[in-house]
């Protein structure tokens, strides 16, 4: 194995390559509840020409690769199950272009959420992308292959919705582009009119391919913005809620929050609405829209609107919220991990008690929180459990409360989001057998050695 | 916070890697992870291999003290983490040092650093009657001076360091201020030492320092060396000391608002480096700027990057002599060296000896020698002194 | 606004700052974090200085203000 060792530092030079115990172990690992394994290598490409010979190398020799942004989706997708070669793409940093007429950005596999949010601040104030509430570490490149979701997902889908065109690195070396850009210089589209190729890459969890490049929609950006918290104790009441709300078209983003402490919280369920404007009138009138919309609910007094104050405001309208990831520490443990099933609204009763009944049972400490889709036509729930990584028996009890949620989310038809290992196996036991055939075949196609993140979307 | 709570408590660490970042996130802002990039550098790395060490899962290895002593302890961690630990970070790394320091187990550059000061009292092993070579005739302290100088080990003995102990001394005779210095009975103030780990070393020299200061009658002591301000500040009373401390920049700030330093005209686009000792560690930003500002002619330009938000040198945890982050383009001192001239000023001002001996050397491996100059504040301020006062 | 819908909020609101232009009010005194909340901002956008009577205090004591709301 050290003649790969060696084969890699040729590749990408001595500096960015390591066999070392520590980083094997580091990258062995994510912050979740998945068991670790550890690599054999951990390499930094810098261009595409890197990645593209490490692929064949590791084809040639028949070893894994693990691509990795920041780890952050705590589901253990960065863990390298069979071993091989962790490929961390953050070294692959640069914003390539942005096409300012047509709303897109191009960007390396490894920028990060942070640095696409601040050169457009400083070089595009008048844009911006759809940054998820994660930590600004992670990858524009990772997000999309998960379908992760940000601040404009409720206007505009799923991050992976706003791909505007990829480059890829084939399981078998080949570089290939994919939309718009496969046929001219424009990233405006990532399949139409042509065949959606895209297909093949986002949501595959890393197993069809390697992102070299990632083209993305970008959206106006507004100079003002401002949260209203829409508050009810009737949980079966939110999807209605949702529906009216999104009627009026006028909201950036919808998040719905419930959680046992502080306890002026505790039996309530938030709803964060997020408006943005370029001037105060159009502010208010969407204000005065949304709060008309709800307007009954007010009147029945079985919900209404929250004052909050500047500090609350300003940790809400943080993006990303920074005050989101100190849920870690909620057992001054350092740990949490969420199943995030995609279901439709009508879910969302359900799931809100649900949520807290396992925390009851397996005795950990919960967050329930949703995203609204697209308008509404699903959403994302959060069953997020903290932990405290030095408590293994608290470990475990937060695996089977969430090993219980996804089971009853996918028994009642939702779909589990960037599924760990576990879930992805409840998925596939639950799938329509031609599709998770063709799902396997199209695998074998594209990875006929089997090398692009092993034992994720495997069945065994 | 003990360092031996770090045992029970370094789990907490997320891996969120806010502390990679400044308070926007433009570029990377942790040294070692900007410059090694791997994720093992950054400190949630550090964190999570210290509680692997102490599991038994991983054994120390050279790598591992690598990546644990290119942590320069600048403190930006601290300043970006979102959780309620943030502010001990720097104390668990320190406290996991101290333990590795215990069971003989730390790479030959840190053990030589430890020999150095114990036997010369210096980490850069040269000879402890040379300690006062700098000072041209300048004042030992007897009691009854008003401040006790305290020029350090790079003051004392750095090329650089000695310019700025000159120039700061000529500053401080001309404004008639009442000091003097310890000269070869100055023994290294620890700083580094205790950031090292070597706990016992470090007591040893606060127990020598307090000794002599005590023996003086010593009240007020200033500093030339944020690292040494740190340290007697922070840490020397815990053992027994009780003085006022100032950093000089405080002190000439002080004079500058007095009038007892007039500046007269000095033509300069001055850019300001937060020293991480001075700044986050002691949250003091505006004096050495107040005095930049009070000289006409000089017009201050800030790097995108500044105040809580600076980029370290490099230099801190015992880097500025073992140099552990050198080499590359990425070597932290040379990236801000680059941050600096990109605002457009031709000089780069510093107010700590390692960041000055740091950036002096990155100004000449990014070839902008005579483009930008490098400067401690008591240089510039005694520089736009009319001839006759300096 | 949270208990009654935009337009009665809002009415309650806008007469409430009206009579303190209308009196010369300087500055508005908040006892109230909940009244401060919704109606510091608003209060500052109409001229007028919103500040908390903690605050009021600080400043007679010779202290500075610690939050400070400006339109």
């Amino acid at each position: 194995m050290s003649d790969l060792y060696e084969a890699l530092v040729k590749i990408v030079g001595k500096d960015y390559a390591s066999n070392h115990h520590e980083e094997r172990y580091f990258y062995g690992r994510d912050p979740g509840l998945m068991t670790p394994h550890e690599a054999d290598y951990v390499v930094m490409p810098r261009t595409t020409e890197e990645v593209q010979e490490i692929v064949k190398l590791a084809n040639k020799e028949k070893v894994p690769i693990v691509p990795k942004g920041a780890g952050l989706a705590l589901t253990g997708l960065v863990i390298p199950l069979k071993g091989g070669i962790v490929m961390d793409m953050k070294r692959m940093d640069k914003i390539l272009e942005v096409n300012e007429g047509a709303r897109y950005v191009v960007v390396e596999g490894g920028v990060s959420q942070g640095a696409l949010r601040e050169y457009l601040k400083e070089h595009h104030p008048n844009l911006r992308h759809s940054v998820p509430e994660a930590p600004p570490i992670t990858t524009i490149a990772a997000n999309v292959v998960i379908h992760g979701q940000g601040r404009l997902t409720n206007q505009y889908g799923f991050n992976s919705d706003m791909v505007n065109g990829l480059e890829v690195v084939l399981p078998t070396g080949e570089i290939c582009k994919i939309g718009s850009c496969s046929v001219g210089p424009y990233w405006f589209s990532k399949g139409p009119p042509l065949p959606d190729l895209s297909g093949l890459f986002l949501g595959w969890l890393g197993t069809t391919g390697i992102l070299t490049k990632v083209g993305l929609k970008l959206y106006p950006k507004k100079k003002i913005k401002d949260l209203e918290i829409f508050v009810t104790d009737k949980e079966e009441l939110v999807p209605d809620i949702i529906f009216k709300i999104t009627h009026t078209e006028m909201v950036e983003d919808l998040a719905i929050w419930a959680q046992e402490r502080p306890l002026m919280f505790r039996g309530n369920y938030h709803i964060n609405i997020f408006i943005t404007a370029d001037s105060a009138d159009e502010l208010e009138m969407k204000r005065k829209m949304i709060y008309d919309s709800v307007q009954e609910y007010i009147d029945s007094k079985d919900a209404g609107f929250m004052t909050m104050n500047l500090d609350m405001r300003r940790e809400f309208m943080d993006n990303p919220q920074k005050s989101m990831t100190a849920f870690a520490d909620v057992r001054r443990g350092g740990g949490f991990e969420y199943a995030g099933p995609i279901i439709p609204l009508e879910l969302y009763p359900e799931c809100a008690r649900k949520v807290a009944e396992l925390a009851v049972k397996y005795r950990v400490v919960y967050g329930g929180s949703g995203r609204v889709i697209h308008g509404g036509h699903c959403m994302m729930f959060s069953f997020a459990y903290a932990f405290n990584r030095a408590d293994l028996d608290e470990m475990g009890r937060a695996r089977g409360a969430l090993h219980e949620a996804a089971e009853f989310v996918a028994d009642k038809g939702g779909v589990l989001w960037k599924p760990n290992i576990d879930e992805q196996k409840i998925m596939m036991e639950r799938m329509d057998p031609n599709t998770l055939k063709l799902m396997m075949d199209i695998k074998k196609l594209l990875d006929p050695n089997g090398i692009m993140n092993p034992g994720n979307w495997e069945v065994k | 916070m003990q360092q031996q709570d770090y045992v029970s408590q370094i789990h907490r660490c997320f891996r969120c890697g806010y502390c990679k970042f400044p308070t926007d996130y433009s570029s990377f802002n942790c040294p070692p992870y900007r410059r090694f990039r791997f994720d093992t550098y950054s400190t949630s790395g550090r964190l999570w291999l210290i509680y692997a060490w102490l599991k038994g899962e991983i054994e120390w290895s050279e790598h591992l003290a690598e990546v644990l002593y290119t942590c320069t302890t600048c403190k930006n961690c601290t300043e970006q983490c979102p959780m309620k630990f943030a502010p001990d970070i720097v104390d668990w790394i320190v406290g996991a040092r101290s333990d590795m320091v215990e069971k003989g187990r730390i790479p030959p550059r840190v053990a030589h650093f430890f020999e150095a000061v114990y036997g010369y009292g210096n980490p850069l092993k040269l000879l402890r009657s040379d300690r006062a070579a700098w000072a041209n005739g300048t004042k030992m302290y007897a009691p009854g001076d008003e401040y006790l100088l305290y020029v350090g080990c790079l003051g004392s003995y750095d090329e650089n360091g000695q310019k700025m102990a000159r120039s700061l001394a000529d500053l401080l005779n001309a404004a008639g201020v009442s000091f003097g210095i310890l000269g070869s009975d100055e023994e290294c103030c620890g700083n580094e030492v205790y950031m090292l780990g070597e706990m016992g070393l470090f007591q040893t020299l606060v127990e020598k320092n307090n000794q002599k200061f005590k023996e003086l009658g010593v009240k007020k002591i200033v500093t030339i060396c944020p690292h040494g301000y740190n340290a007697i500040k922070n840490r020397y009373p815990a053992l027994g000391a009780s003085f006022e401390v100032y950093h000089y920049t405080q002190l000439l700030n002080d004079l500058v608002e007095k009038n007892k330093v007039k500046p007269s005209r000095n033509k300069a686009k001055v850019t300001y480096q937060d020293p991480c000792f001075l700044g986050r560690y002691n949250k003091i930003y505006e004096e050495p700027r107040q005095i930049l500002r009070s000289i006409p002619g000089v017009e201050l330009v800030e790097m995108e990057k500044n105040r809580a938000d600076a980029f370290c040198c490099g230099g801190g945890g015992g880097n500025f002599v073992m140099d552990l982050l050198a080499g590359g383009e990425e070597s932290p001192a040379r990236v801000r060296v680059r941050e600096a001239y990109a605002t457009g000023a031709d000089t780069l001002a510093v107010a700590c000896p390692s960041c000055l001996t740091m950036f002096t050397d990155a100004v000449k491996a990014e070839d902008l020698d005579g483009k930008l100059a490098v400067k401690d504040i008591s240089q510039i301020l005694r520089e736009s002194l009319p001839a006759k006062k300096r | 606004m949270t208990s009654k819908g935009y337009d009665a909020g809002h009415d309650v609101q806008k007469r409430n700052i009206d009579d303190m232009v209308k009196f010369g009010a300087e500055y508005c005194v908040f006892n109230c974090p909940a009244c401060w909340d919704p109606l510091a901002e608003k209060v500052a956008r109409r001229g007028i200085k919103p500040i908390h009577i903690i605050d009021l205090c600080k400043l007679a004591i010779g202290e500075k203000q610690a939050v400070e709301v400006t339109a």
